[in-house]
């Protein structure tokens, strides 16, 4: 398999495409009949917004220009890929699906940080703040899981 | 992934920025700006005649009569309101400097924080720098005073290949000690400064306290020579470096000349080679090597000379080339064809002296830009420290494997095979090493598991030998650079 290498806008750029296709994907379920499900997925949705907006910021403002070094060891396009195929999947229960998105991009932003604290303090600090609140959304869905 | 949009397809001709104005130069002389990606021009660069360089002096000491006399706060907000437009610029820049250099945008963001960082820094020593020192009864009934008064119009000359960057070294410290500016950019990347130009503008910058002209050599010797100019700020290569020194000197004048560099990048054999290849990347061939902080000589101590090499070259054969607006791409064109070709030939000469070409960038295959300045990462091995392309500054994507035997010999390559003193780099895991590298080699910025030892603002950007001239360095050094001191003794 030939390793994927990013630069760190065009990594920082991925993260924003799937921050905007999970955003998508909790609009698309704010139609759902259960009302707490419903704001529940739209507060997702803003969250994803504001996440990749702010990813977007960071990425323009606070690049380091003498730590430009070549990252790989990510996989993203494998994930997207992933997260794009549970979006589609039919047969997947919409909690499941959500629990399972949410746990692949905090999986992807613990990888991440990692390749990138040395380049942007700021993005990096970011992606945790981001990881948290994906945990917390995990936490919330499960116990929706739980109570449905 | 997706290309960035450019801010502007063709900028037009360039006008003069004189007294808070844009006016249009009367000069007949104009040159193109190009996109190095395309090999196609994007603005026409006027050479301003003599004429207009002094009005541009003398307006700037009009202003400065001004200027000097504001309150320390006012002159400080306006340092303030700097940021805050240049921050609302930082991205347009950073496109023009892609688009107009050829770096790619991850560098040309990097540029552009740094240059944030330096309007920062200006803002963080507004107030203490104006306060000087006094000393109560240094006699009986005696008090003495040193005050730092600001010394008047100076002249900022700049490079290709930092253009916005490099001229903020000198500009917000400049403003906020009270002196005020002439700025002449690069004439082959004038974009970036002429467009960060804008913020001091919409700051509401008094009118003559920053004014820009355009052009090559006679300009810059048009301002270095003025009588009404107290001192020029020069970045560039060494042999016009130590042209503007001399002359700086011939005409009394102040001058901080940071010129070119040969560096010196040494891996120890105990280094951590995944992490070090991919500094070595930035380093060797990032801002598609032409910056005076750029790897130059990789010098492998014993075994580490087989176990990185081969890891090394396949990396470099790895790099994407093409226009940086797309934000995959690692390395750009460099920035003029001539550029291009006196490159080539340094890979040229390499081959005649006997050094091996593994990795040959010669004629890269960029199929989307074939008409753009393109060179990829060529590798030499076996290359002697008296070879000419171990010792003058190539400026390009070129790095050149100098085996030995351990730091000792090393460091003597660093100290008497080349009269550089930019920079020099070491990779080691090994503390005692690291201190007799950072104690013994005679450079002016050391990096220590760091490929490129670029100092942050607030810190002098330093160099030594012949990559610079002048006592005082760039960034916040320049602070004594731009005042002069005065002492008052005084009994009442």
């Amino acid at each position: 398999m030939s390793e994927e290498r990013y630069t760190i806008s065009s990594l920082l750029s991925r993260l924003v495409e799937i921050e905007e296709k999970v955003k998508q994907f909790y609009d698309s379920l704010k139609t759902d009949n259960n009302a707490m499900l419903r704001e529940n997925f739209s507060h997702f949705s803003k969250e994803h917004e504001e996440i990749a907006r702010k990813i977007e910021t960071t990425k323009r403002e606070t690049i380091v220009e003498f730590t430009l070094e070549p990252i790989s060891g990510v996989n993203i396009d494998k994930c997207l890929g992933e997260i794009e195929g549970m979006v589609l999947n039919r047969e997947m229960k919409i909690l499941d699906k959500s629990i399972k998105i949410e746990e692949k991009i905090s999986q992807l932003y613990t990888d991440v940080i990692g390749k990138i604290a040395h380049m942007s303090g700021e993005a990096s600090q970011l992606l945790l703040s981001s990881n948290k609140k994906a945990k917390k959304r995990l936490d919330v869905l499960k116990q929706l899981q739980k109570g449905l | 992934m997706t290309k960035l949009q450019e801010v502007k397809g063709d900028y037009g001709r360039l006008p003069l920025y004189v007294n808070g104005e844009w006016v249009e130069s009367n000069t007949s002389q104009y040159q193109k700006a190009m996109n190095p990606a395309f090999d196609r021009p994007i603005a026409e660069v006027p050479f301003s005649k003599k004429e207009e360089v002094d009005e541009a002096i003398k307006i700037a000491e009009e202003a400065f009569e001004k200027w000097r006399e504001m309150p320390i706060t006012t002159r400080a907000g306006y340092i303030y309101k700097l940021k805050q437009r240049i921050d609302e610029h930082i991205e347009e820049i950073a496109r023009i400097t892609t688009q107009n250099h050829g770096k790619i945008i991850d560098e040309a963001r990097g540029e552009t924080r740094r240059l944030t960082e330096n309007v920062e820094t200006a803002c963080s020593i507004s107030y203490t720098l104006a306060k000087g020192e006094h000393l109560d009864q240094v006699a009986t009934g005696i008090d003495e005073t040193l005050v730092k008064e600001p010394l008047g119009v100076f002249g900022i000359l700049g490079p290709f290949n930092f253009p916005s960057l490099a001229p903020f070294w000198f500009i917000p410290i400049a403003l906020t000690t009270g002196c005020t500016l002439v700025v002449k950019p690069s004439e082959i990347t004038p974009l970036p400064m002429q467009w960060a130009l804008k913020a001091f503008e919409e700051a509401g910058f008094p009118e003559g306290v920053i004014n820009m002209v355009h052009g090559g050599k006679e300009v810059s010797e048009a301002i270095t020579t003025n009588r009404h100019i107290q001192g020029v700020c020069f970045v560039g290569s060494t042999p016009v470096a130590r042209q503007v020194y001399k002359l700086a000197g011939e005409y009394g004048k102040r001058a901080i000349c940071q010129a070119g560099a040969k560096n010196y990048v040494v891996v120890d054999e105990d280094a951590d080679i995944d992490k070090t290849i991919q500094a070595l990347m930035p380093s060797f061939f990032g801002n598609t090597g032409q910056r005076c902080l750029s790897g130059s000589n990789l010098v492998l101590i014993g075994s580490m000379h087989e176990k990185l090499k081969d890891r090394f070259v396949q990396s470099v054969a790895k790099m994407r080339l093409g226009y940086g607006l797309d934000e995959s791409i690692e390395m750009g064109p460099v920035v003029t064809r001539r550029a291009k070709e006196r490159i080539a030939g340094y890979i040229e000469k390499g081959v005649e002296e006997g050094a091996k070409l593994i990795l040959d960038g010669r004629n890269p295959k960029v199929p989307d830009y074939p008409d753009g300045y393109f060179l990829g990462g060529s590798v030499f091995d076996d290359v002697t420290p008296d070879m000419t392309i171990a010792k003058e500054e190539i400026f390009g994507p070129v790095a050149s494997i100098i085996k030995t035997q351990n730091l000792q010999e090393a460091l003597n390559m660093i100290n008497t095979k080349i009269n550089y003193g930019n920079a020099a780099c070491l990779f080691t895991k090994n503390g005692k090493n690291a201190r007799e590298f950072r104690r013994r080699a005679n450079a002016g910025n050391i990096g220590i598991n760091i490929g490129i030892a670029a100092a942050m603002a607030f810190f002098p950007f330093a160099g030594r030998r012949e990559s610079f001239f002048g006592t005082l360095h760039g960034q916040i050094d320049c602070v004594d650079f731009f005042t002069d001191k005065k002492v008052i003794v005084e009994r009442w």
